[in-house]
């Protein structure tokens, strides 16, 4: 791949930059995870899995910035779980070695998420609020954005109209909740 | 409700930017106040949910990537359809009676009927929602699928992911239909049990006959729509 997009770019999903890094590297995983004798099916399900993990740690905070390359990071997460797949399988007792030492794995959320009841309640709800509140919630919650940029990037006047809205938007999540 | 201040306080937490003594104040709070707890857990709770919806829609888009070589690889059609025939003459010759999952599916598998914008309803008016379920009784099923799936994202109205992903089944695109019928499960609308038969179906059809299994029962326990069928499902993969 000739550039990779910058961190900012994949939260925005900008120019479909996931669906790029998709398709550029999809051939070198197979080709990666043909090594531990897995089907192409499991391997394209592990690829996925590796891209929906580095989402979530973009979206999460964990990742704030990329020491090495996008690939690196993919490849690092996609062979952490193709380790975990075998383990799983029991294929495999053996510790495995990091791809790059400068990432670091271990603070990553990277085992697949199971939702709580009350979790699952406030994700079903929050579908059912209306376009305004959901940015607000997810400008706040998703990208370190404090209530200050969120006014600057949603054109408010005052923080303190962001502030209440947040406030008023979560009232309202909880009392759908709770219904 | 909390003071502007804890609301502040919150916010920090929320963008790690807490300093030392704002961090003492928020342990106390979060040791003292159960308001204050509670408020964090759901703050908490909203913020796993954001990031769920957000990759549930990356997950979709890259299923999407990998779905349109299944449906259209010629080759793979006339290899499947020539080893239909080649495994149909080879069952002839199989005295004894065994259902493969596969066979099981499309015994019992049938499209649900629109019970949405019933069609003979004589309307003219016709809008995105009439034309989605129009394709989708004429057989159309990929492209009712593809306005199914605007009308969820526009719409949020859950029956819209039921039919998309009886529709992505039709098509033979089992995964995805299985992550849809998942995410139908947020919903608990009026199809929710119809939707349990088919995402009992769509396990059985891609092999994974434990979770199959375990819906299957729950609908014959429950007495839920197509019990006679699940049970009867449940006696031939046992």
């Amino acid at each position: 791949m000739n550039k990779e997009p910058t961190l900012e770019d994949l939260l925005k999903d900008k120019d479909n930059a996931f669906e790029l890094l998709y398709k550029n590297y999809k051939g070198d995983f197979i080709a990666f995870g043909r090594k531990f004798s897995l089907k192409d099916n499991e391997i394209v399900d592990i690829y996925q899995d590796s891209f929906l993990s580095l989402y979530e740690n973009l979206l999460n905070g964990k990742i704030t910035a990329f020491t090495s390359s996008i690939k690196t990071y993919l490849f690092s997460i996609g062979k952490f779980k193709i380790y975990e797949h075998l383990r799983a399988h029991s294929k495999l007792n053996i510790i495995d070695a990091p791809i790059n030492e400068e990432i670091t794995l271990e603070d990553l959320t990277l085992e697949n998420e199971v939702l709580s009841e009350r979790e699952q309640l406030v994700k079903a709800n929050f579908k059912k609020l209306g376009k305004q509140c959901q940015r607000i919630l997810e400008l706040f919650y998703l990208k370190g954005n404090t209530l200050k940029d969120i006014k600057e990037i949603e054109n408010y006047d005052k923080t303190d109209v962001v502030k209440s809205l947040k406030s008023r938007c979560l009232k309202k999540l909880k009392h759908l909740v709770n219904a | 409700m909390h003071s502007m201040k804890n609301e502040e306080l919150i916010a920090l937490y929320f963008d790690g930017k807490l300093n030392a003594n704002q961090k003492t104040l928020f342990d106390k709070l979060m040791s003292t106040d159960a308001e204050f707890r509670a408020q964090i857990e759901f703050e908490k709770q909203t913020k796993t949910a954001i990031i769920s919806i957000k990759k549930d829609d990356l997950k979709r888009k890259l299923q999407q990537l990998e779905a349109p070589k299944k449906r259209f690889n010629y080759y793979a059609i006339v290899i499947a359809a020539s080893l239909i025939i080649a495994l149909g003459i080879f069952s002839l010759l199989q005295p004894t009676e065994r259902f493969s999952n596969e066979q099981l599916f499309a015994e019992y598998f049938q499209p649900y009927a629109n019970v949405i914008v019933p069609a003979s309803r004589g309307d003219e008016h016709t809008n995105t929602k009439t034309e989605a379920f129009a394709y989708y009784d004429a057989h159309n099923y990929k492209v009712a699928s593809e306005k199914f799936h605007t009308l969820f994202n526009t719409t949020n109205t859950s029956y819209y992911l039921f039919y998309e992903a009886i529709c992505e089944l039709q098509l033979g695109n089992t995964q995805i239909a299985i992550n849809l019928f998942e995410q139908h499960k947020g919903f608990e609308d009026k199809l929710a049990t119809h939707r349990n038969w088919y995402l009992a179906l769509a396990y059985l059809k891609s092999d994974n006959i434990k979770d199959a299994k375990v819906l299957l029962q729950t609908i014959t326990a429950k007495k839920s729509y197509k019990y006679k069928a699940a049970d009867a499902i449940l006696k031939k993969i046992k």
